[in-house]
């Protein structure tokens, strides 16, 4: 199967919210008790229960017209992915067929490893459970050759699920047919997503939005670098320390200095 | 005490010692367990990854109160150069390297060892403070301030096994 992407095009979406309530009927998630905060976004962030989100922000644009702009927050599924890297356990891993990031919750130690890495501060930690959740793309959908059960969901187009190269090729489309400061969000990034964004505005513009996410320094030191290292360094003890056997063999005790010699200590 | 044998380390000296060098020997079973996918069959004995990981927390504690007590139980003996006779040791290598008729005479411990107990004591101390942020901000979720002190742990995974690698060397010429 071809690497595919989702696509969320914010000019289409009237956040009614649809993909949320699919979101939590397919992955049968429970709902949150809800509270007015003075805004429709509820609930006001992921959560363990809560794999995306649709923000309501209230733009001022330049000629003092306000706006209402919305953005899908939900796992950007990157192709370098900070949390796989850090994963001890093999629970998040790349499907094998779209590329996509999955989460294994019988490997799931709930170390928090990837909480700290994600550039998009994506994975949730249930205290209950002891294990971390976020969006796996519906991996029971997708490789079943059916689109997730957001896009699924979406009624007006906002929401998009195709080969990459397409989808790719229609969002420069889009922000082409939408000029001004329309721009595409996530491709960029982390060796690309697989979900990104057509946003009508400048991405900067956008409430809580990563503005340079990328894999932290410290992941690619440690675990690009350093890890393979250390493995150079364990073969090293196994090696060097045979190589000094054959070579050198133990070390005999030198002939004991007879009594005379040494008698008081002198 | 058998005859005409010298009691070079005493019983608390030995306990340490060895408590020291168990609890590390766990922490580096332990730590390989997580830190390579393919090593995660050693939990097995622990009831599985998530056990593995919850002995490493606690086995890191064990490890810490070890280290400081061997720090401050080796310090004066083990932490210090005095000289000039370790610089007369450092000119021969301690004879480990070549050929040397006399080796100069140290104290208690050679200047090899002393740089050895100060790898230990140093890289052992780096070990427990990013181990102690490692589980802390876990606990806490400090978030992305934290993972930067955290990581570093795994790096020092590959010091330890460098650690491991000049002690075979070291040891190789006492056996």
């Amino acid at each position: 199967m071809a690497e595919k992407i989702k696509l969320y095009d914010d000019s289409k979406c009237t956040a009614c919210r649809g993909c949320q309530l699919a979101c939590k009927q397919w992955n049968a998630l429970t709902a949150s008790q809800t509270e007015n905060r003075g805004t429709y976004q509820n609930p006001p962030s992921l959560a363990p229960n809560t794999f995306m989100i649709i923000h309501y922000q209230d733009y001022v644009d330049g000629k003092g017209n306000v706006k209402w702009l919305f953005r899908k927050e939900a796992c950007m599924h990157c192709t370098d992915a900070a949390c796989v890297t850090v994963c001890p356990s093999g629970a998040l891993h790349y499907n094998k067929e779209t590329k996509t990031v999955g989460l294994d919750h019988e490997k799931c130690i709930g170390c928090r490893e990837c909480v700290a890495a994600c550039p998009f501060e994506i994975p949730r930690y249930d205290a209950k459970t002891e294990k971390v959740y976020k969006c796996d793309m519906c991996e029971s959908r997708i490789t079943n050759n059916m689109e997730p059960a957001c896009v699924k969901a979406c009624p007006t187009g906002a929401l998009q699920w195709g080969v990459k190269e397409d989808i790719l090729k229609a969002a420069a489309r889009r922000v082409e047919t939408l000029g001004g400061d329309a721009a595409t969000y996530g491709d960029k990034y982390v060796g690309g997503t697989h979900f990104m964004y057509v946003l009508k505005e400048k991405p900067a513009v956008y409430e809580n939005i990563h503005k340079d996410p990328k894999v932290p320094l410290s992941v690619t030191i440690w675990k690009g670098w350093l890890k393979p290292l250390s493995l150079l360094a364990a073969a090293g003890v196994v090696g060097g320390s045979f190589l000094h056997y054959i070579l050198h063999g133990p070390k005999r005790p030198d002939p004991e200095p007879t009594d005379e010699k040494t008698e008081g200590g002198k | 005490m058998k005859k005409g044998l010298i009691l070079v380390t005493s019983g608390y000296e030995r306990f340490v010692h060895w408590m020291l060098a168990i609890s590390c020997l766990l922490l580096c079973y332990t730590g390989l367990g997580m830190m390579f996918e393919s090593l995660n069959f050693f939990g097995v004995i622990f009831g599985g990854l998530k056990g593995l990981k919850i002995a490493h927390n606690f086995i890191g504690l064990v490890f810490g109160v070890a280290l400081g007590l061997a720090i401050k139980m080796w310090w004066k003996e083990a932490g210090v150069f005095v000289f000039p006779e370790d610089f007369e040791w450092f000119k021969t290598a301690g004879g480990y390297l070549w050929h040397v008729d006399k080796v100069a005479e140290t104290g208690k411990y050679n200047p090899g060892q002393k740089m050895f107990f100060l790898t230990v004591a140093a890289f052992g101390l780096l070990m427990f403070v990013t181990g102690f942020f490692h589980v802390v901000s876990g606990i806490l979720s400090l978030g992305k301030r934290s993972a930067a002190l955290a990581l570093p742990i795994a790096c020092i995974g590959v010091c330890g096994d460098f650690r491991v690698f000049l002690c075979s060397f070291v040891s190789g010429y006492y056996w």
